[in-house]
């Protein structure tokens, strides 16, 4: 991922500067120990002076009944129609969402 | 500053060779599936009893951190067996297969089973190209492994619940079991058996010689 970022940064022309990851919360990943390993990456490669922020996604997904929301317990069914039939539409991945990276003012 | 957006997951190494991987076993009609489970809940004995009882020609690769000592168990059934032994990674990346598969003639086989490294979490999110990914759970783990590890068995389009042979002596809700798998994932298939006993594999095999996913 942070070859990723370092790709897109080199291809802008200009320094990295923070990346903004998102950890789903059906992703199997732990953003703390993502937080520690991406530092310690950025310390190994002398760039301890980019920033990386870490948010948690939550788990969304779309009930067969029509409902779009947020699923906080995959055991509990739809909150308007009690059923388990849905599509997970969000929170499956950990995402590289953007990076941002020096302009010519900074 | 600027801000880029990328939105990249973090599986973008891994899934073009995922889908690499999914077109050769496509193009040579071999259908393949992803055993995860915990150490020593039986992946390997499902596979003995399979491999012997397979309605086609399979073959099997196994991922362990260590030793090729569950590939062996399966070259004793004579089904070939290829060992990644994956020095600590927990997990079977897309490129681990790939390199192995160099080395098989897909279009001499039907199924191809892939017993990944004994893990309940990393493995549910690495695809390999597999057409399913199969959980294998046990009777003495106890009965709240699925809504310990949800982000496994919201991906598992077949649910092993081995070991049935010891529900005398282990305190296990089968049906609730089975009621979690279905939660997670409704059009879930669970084979419920006892790989050590040879018992239950009816339904399974009935599955492998049509599998409807």
């Amino acid at each position: 991922m942070l070859d990723i970022a370092l790709e897109a940064a080199k291809a802008h022309g200009h320094a990295l500067r923070a990346l903004n990851i998102k950890v789903g919360a059906l992703s199997s990943a732990s953003a703390e120990a993502l937080d520690f390993c991406m530092k310690m990456l950025l310390d190994e490669r002398s760039m301890g002076d980019v920033e990386v922020r870490i948010r948690e996604a939550p788990a969304r997904a779309r009930c067969e009944c029509g409902y779009e929301g947020e699923i906080k317990n995959l055991f509990e069914g739809c909150p308007r129609c009690g059923g388990f039939q849905r599509d997970i539409l969000d929170g499956q991945d950990v995402t590289l969402d953007t990076i941002e990276v020096a302009n010519d003012k900074d | 500053m600027t801000r880029i957006k990328l939105n990249r997951t973090a599986q973008s190494r891994n899934q073009p060779v995922a889908e690499q991987n999914r077109t050769k076993f496509q193009d040579a009609g071999v259908f393949v599936m992803n055993l995860i489970g915990s150490p020593g809940c039986g992946k390997t004995t499902i596979l003995e009893y399979t491999a012997r009882h397979c309605p086609g020609q399979s073959a099997v690769i196994v991922g362990d951190v260590k030793t090729a000592l569950d590939a062996d168990r399966i070259l004793q059934c004579d089904i070939p067996a290829y060992p990644i032994e994956t020095g600590g990674s927990c997990h079977l990346s897309a490129q681990m297969i790939a390199d192995t598969i160099a080395r098989l003639d897909l279009d001499q086989l039907d199924y191809l089973f892939i017993e990944n490294v004994g893990n309940l979490v990393c493995p549910s999110t690495m695809d390999l190209g597999e057409n399913i990914k199969v959980g294998v759970l046990s009777v003495p783990e106890g009965d709240e492994k699925v809504r310990k590890y949800p982000a496994l068995f919201l991906r598992t389009e077949v649910v092993f619940i081995n070991k049935a042979d010891l529900l005398p002596y282990c305190p296990y809700d089968v049906e609730r079991v089975k009621e979690d798998c279905r939660k997670a994932r409704p059009d879930v298939k669970v084979f419920e058996v006892s790989a050590a006993q040879g018992t239950g594999f009816g339904p399974w095999m009935e599955f492998l010689r049509q599998p409807d996913v």
